[in-house]
């Protein structure tokens, strides 16, 4: 009997090969769809939020570690810090991606990204 | 037999295309990565985003770069050139700071005082922004504006000369040059996009167009009330929102007159810069802010800049260089019109 050069099996090998490639593709996709507050004290990431999952967290950290960072519902802010000028509690709620508050003063950044494309490549100002 | 082989060959080809396929995907989803950092320095943050391969090497190296430069012309950094020079009215200076020096004292030559670096008594006097703010004497202010002149400054090859009464303060360039350093490290490594901003002052490098938000001067940081459309440049902006204090419920912003001593009142909320120098993009949008819409225009000019200047009654105006680049999406705001 003669032997095909492509069996059946090598087809089903390939069809799933090339199933298993696109759903790799696909979940990556759809994973990076995450929105995520990272918490930088001087420069360095401390701290990561997870805003899609809607985590609840309290972050104290600063210079003189009393920079209170809280997030609830989606959102992420400064909800106090010992600096003099309180810009970063005054940057109010940050939700969405490209969203960014800073305390100088206590070298802190909260910085919100996902890996969807932005609207915008930059601020100015 | 004939078969087997032919079967063989086959499989061998085959694989190898997958093979050859998979890496350049790779090397296609490598040049796709884009690495985003955010730094501080320059009393600033940093965030850099640049597209391509060694990403993170690049970042780190422009960080360094930035920080060193901070240290040569920031006159808080008491080793750095700039404070020397502050301090013994003389001092001899690295080439890139003495051409650094020499292109602002073209800008404030070409503006007409209207930025000059050897404001750095006055804005310590004033100390905007910080807990030291109080509104000074008049006989204070007159001492100290007799002592603003860039004319005083003198060079003698690598040595630079300020006067007896003057202090250097490079704040209204200081984040536009870093954006220098940052383009050639960007073009060492050839990077094929990055965009880097320096506490708002932004490098944007590589092909294609960048969509730059304009900050909303009444609204907070994040906020941005148009997308200015641009190809590889320097953008800054100056505003009366940047830094401030208060008294007696009046407001007194950082950007002051070398006229008057006192923060420029006019009818300016803001002025972005477009060029191809951060050094410029930096200077220009502080001079334009203090010379005014009209005055600007033939500073602009001459350095082949293009400016968005946003007015206290919403209105906004484009030289014609971006005419129909920006677009408004606040209904705050309004394109400026004839009347």
């Amino acid at each position: 009997m003669e032997r095909k050069l492509i069996t059946k099996s090598d087809i089903i090998l390939l069809v799933v090969f090339v199933l298993v490639v696109v759903f790799a593709f696909v979940f990556k996709n759809i994973s990076s769809d995450n929105l995520v507050a990272e918490i930088y004290f001087d420069g360095e990431i401390i701290d990561t939020v997870n805003l899609s999952e809607k985590e609840e967290k309290v972050i104290t950290t600063g210079t003189h570690h009393k920079t209170v960072i809280r997030s609830d519902k989606g959102r992420i802010y400064f909800l106090s810090s010992c600096c003099e000028d309180d810009i970063c509690v005054e940057s109010g709620l940050l939700e969405k991606n490209g969203d960014f508050a800073s305390c100088l003063p206590e070298k802190v950044i909260i910085k919100v990204r996902s890996e969807k494309k932005d609207n915008i490549d930059a601020i100015v100002y | 037999m004939l078969n087997r082989k032919k079967a063989t060959g086959i499989i061998i080809a085959v694989s190898a295309a997958l093979i050859i396929a998979i890496v350049a995907v790779c090397d296609f989803v490598a040049k796709q990565k884009v690495t985003e950092t955010v730094d501080y320095a320059m009393g600033a943050i940093i965030t850099q985003k640049i597209e391509g391969k060694n990403g993170e090497e690049i970042a780190n190296e422009i960080i360094e770069k930035i920080k060193e430069t901070e240290t040569d012309i920031s006159w808080r950094i008491e080793s750095g050139e700039i404070a020397l020079l502050n301090e013994n009215k003389k001092a001899t200076v690295s080439q890139s700071t003495k051409t650094y020096l020499l292109d602002i004292i073209d800008v404030c030559e070409k503006s007409n005082g209207a930025v000059d670096l050897t404001v750095g008594r006055l804005t310590n006097e004033w100390n905007i922004g910080s807990d030291d703010f109080h509104i000074p004497e008049d006989e204070v202010l007159d001492e100290i504006l007799s002592g603003v002149d860039y004319e005083k400054i003198s060079f003698d090859s690598d040595t630079v000369s300020i006067g007896e009464n003057q202090l250097v303060d490079l704040g209204f360039v200081g984040k536009g040059i870093a954006c220098d350093e940052a383009k050639k490290i960007l073009e060492k490594h050839g990077v094929q996009r990055g965009i880097i901003s320096v506490g708002g002052s932004l490098c944007l490098h590589g092909e294609g167009t960048f969509s730059v938000g304009i900050r909303n001067p009444l609204g907070s940081v994040n906020d941005y009330m148009a997308t200015l459309t641009v190809e590889e440049s320097f953008v800054s902006t100056s505003g009366n929102y940047e830094r401030f204090s208060e008294k007696d419920e009046k407001k007194y912003h950082h950007i002051l007159s070398t006229e008057t001593g006192y923060p420029v009142e006019n009818n300016l909320l803001s002025v972005t810069i477009v060029c191809d120098s951060g050094l410029l993009s930096d200077a220009l949008s502080t001079a334009c802010y203090c010379l005014g819409y009209e005055e600007s225009l033939a500073l602009l000019k001459e350095y082949n800049a293009e400016a968005v200047f946003i007015f206290d009654d919403n209105t906004v105006r484009v030289t014609s260089g971006l005419e129909g680049n920006l677009e408004i999406n606040n209904n705050e705001f309004k394109l400026w019109k004839e009347n």
